[in-house]
């Protein structure tokens, strides 16, 4: 299979995708062009992406083999199943693999890289930094540098939902008079329906990263969502889905019934309780919107145990659990709690 | 290598928590002076005192040897005085601690009963005052003495027979011997707050000091220990639990605010209904304290008739 490279129109060198600018840069001449630039101008490598036809015709032979031929250096080499943009082993360079990206895979839109790695490296030493019990190790130099660049495919749903809501709300007020404790109780039949419309709830369609990791690095913002450009992957990884809407609609529709809930239960106010009685959140429609995200990652191992970070390539915003140095930590614990036996031990002795 | 560390770390830690009531002793090196004066044996003061002249001479006579016997049984001095003065409660308990002092001295072992039969209209308060080791013994068996004697001794206006006047003191008498508690030996301590100083035994030798006793600041110790170690689990918590995943963001957060509209929004009142539930009072009883003007350390609690 033939890969892309995005050549500079005025030294034929490999143009990557500069986060800080918006624009795909040549290092060597220095030249800049803006992704509606390169469109014109690479109008081969845009076009590359195969239509329906053709991806038939060569669907058998990519499922089998995973092969790519760069075009800077003559190199054979394998790629992973979902990679669609990735780095020449051998010169290098980033390379593009278009032909994956036909048919269905192809994304409707993207969000470009606006955090550069180092500032993605700034951002996550100094979240480490207030972490005072990470192992020292992790905050090696070495072990931070391995953070990767990844454009992570991602399904964003637009959903209607009908709401309906029946409970019983009390109001309870109470009082003493002589040797009584008197309690009065209202009841109030509570009946909300609503029609709600939730936009752009995103769920990652790649079976290998954490949901739960995507999930803590929202939001992403949508206005900055462009229609989908292979030259904004360049210099970065890049992977097509593995888990289709089907299977991550259920994902969907957990976050979709969650925020309709929290519409209907802020319109009830007033009550010292609410019970439901009957309550559906039933979708009726969902717009479906492929797209290619931006996320910084790293991973740790630590005492055989794999550790994995996220930061959302477009906000900053940082997720991951970071190794515990228990024993650390116990320490401290335990002089923190003499420091206060000894505290409490004077104070005490002092009052008495 | 790694197992040495562990090792090294928890000799530590076991040596910070030896050293740690040595150093905190070493903070309350309050005054260690023992204020005891005990008992010499001398009973010549132990007496009777009817200032309201209500006893024959026989029955003084009587009462002064058995005063005198218990006393010496009981390695004790005993005083009792027979009040025809109306005095205030604290008045009670103040004269009845500085004429205990007048006639035995500061901190010795002794017990002085005032029975008030003045006769006043706002009723009569009895005291009992004790010092030394009757502090420590006693300090228990006050009310129980006093509910006792209440057979013997007439209410707030009721006549005063002197045979109940004699019964009662011979009954006191009695009890004293009976409530002579001194289990207290080991672990007891009493601790007089108007004078600061504590009453307790160390090596079967009786003081009354300024130094806590040592069961006092082993309690303490074991309390600021709990303290410490409840401090120390919520430290290690709250620490770990900023080692985990932080919350996702809210799913609420994607709703379209002006693309949502309420088709129905509606609270039906149905009805209301009332309940309630009686309030249980109690009642609390009061004991009465000490203090006095004089240096020496006093307990005992006073009653009312």
């Amino acid at each position: 299979m033939d890969a892309v490279q995005y050549k500079c129109p005025n030294c034929n060198a490999e143009l990557k995708f500069d986060p800080d600018t918006q624009r795909l840069n040549c290092e060597y001449c220095m030249s800049s062009f803006s992704v509606e630039e390169v469109q014109q101008i690479c109008q081969e490598a845009e076009n590359s992406i195969p239509d329906q036809e053709e991806e038939n015709n060569k669907e058998e032979f990519e499922e089998q083999t995973a092969l790519y031929h760069c075009s800077s250096c003559g190199a054979e080499i394998m790629a992973e199943a979902n990679q669609t943009a990735t780095f020449c082993y051998y010169c290098h360079n980033p390379v593009i693999l278009s032909g994956k990206m036909g048919g269905e895979y192809k994304p409707d839109k993207v969000i470009g890289f606006k955090i550069t790695k180092e500032e993605a490296l700034i951002k996550f030493k100094n979240w480490v930094a207030k972490r005072w019990f990470v192992p020292k190790e992790f905050k090696s130099g070495q072990q931070i540098e391995k953070m990767t660049g990844l454009y992570v495919p991602f399904w964003t749903a637009d959903c209607k939902l009908k709401a309906d809501y029946q409970g019983i709300g009390k109001k309870v007020r109470s009082w003493t008079s002589g040797n009584y404790r008197y309690t009065e109780t209202k009841e109030f039949s509570v009946r909300r329906s609503a029609d709600i419309t939730v936009g752009g709830i995103p769920a990652d369609g790649e079976s290998k990263i954490d949901d739960a990791l995507m999930e803590a690095i929202e939001p992403f913002d949508y206005s900055e969502m462009k229609p989908f450009s292979m030259s904004y992957l360049s210099g970065f990884f890049a992977d097509k889905y593995d888990v289709d809407k089907q299977a991550v609609f259920p994902r969907i529709k957990t976050r979709a019934t969650s925020a309709g809930k929290s519409v209907i239960n802020s319109s009830i106010s007033g009550y010292s309780s609410v019970s439901a009685r009957e309550e559906n959140y039933n979708i009726l429609k969902t717009d479906w919107t492929y797209a290619m995200l931006p996320v910084w990652f790293m991973t740790y191992k630590y005492k055989n145990k794999i550790y994995e970070f996220a930061i959302n390539g477009q906000t900053g915003r940082l997720a991951g659990t970071p190794p515990l140095d228990k024993g650390k930590l116990r320490l401290v614990s335990l002089a923190v709690g003499l420091a206060v036996t000894a505290v409490a031990f004077l104070v005490g002795g002092g009052k008495i | 290598m790694r197992s040495r560390k562990i090792i090294s770390s928890l000799i530590a830690v076991l040596l910070s928590l030896m050293a740690l009531p040595v150093i905190c002793l070493s903070a309350f090196a309050a005054d260690d002076t023992n204020y005891a004066a005990g008992y010499d044996g001398n009973t010549e003061d132990c007496i009777v005192f009817d200032a309201k002249d209500i006893l024959t001479d026989d029955q003084e006579e009587k009462l002064n040897e058995l005063i005198k016997e218990y006393s010496e049984n009981l390695e004790i001095y005993i005083f009792v005085y027979l009040s025809d003065t109306n005095l205030s409660d604290d008045e009670t308990k103040y004269y009845a601690d500085d004429m205990y002092e007048d006639v035995f001295g500061e901190d010795t072992d002794g017990v002085l009963y005032y029975m008030d039969l003045s006769e006043a209209y706002d009723g009569a308060y009895d005291w009992i005052s004790t010092s030394g080791k009757c502090v420590l013994n006693y300090a228990d068996d006050i009310d129980t003495i006093f509910a006792n004697l209440d057979y013997y001794l007439p209410s707030t206006g009721e006549t005063i027979y002197p045979d109940k006047i004699f019964d009662a003191v011979e009954a006191f008498l009695g009890y004293l011997d009976q409530y002579s508690d001194y289990s207290k030996k080991t672990f007891g301590y009493e601790h007089v707050e108007e004078t600061g100083k504590y009453v307790y035994y160390k090596n079967g030798e009786l003081y009354v000091t300024n130094q806590k006793p040592p069961i006092l600041l082993l309690e303490l110790f074991i309390i600021a220990l709990i303290i410490g170690l409840v401090v120390a689990l919520i430290f290690y918590l709250v620490v770990k639990s900023r080692y985990k995943f932080k919350n996702p963001y809210g799913s609420s957060n994607y709703v379209v605010r002006d693309q949502t509209k309420f088709i129905e929004k509606s609270d039906t009142f149905i009805r209301t209904y009332q309940t309630r539930t009686k309030i249980e009072s109690s009642s609390g009883g009061s004991r009465g304290g000490g203090g006095h003007h004089g240096g020496g350390s006093h307990g005992g609690g006073g009653h009312h008739r």
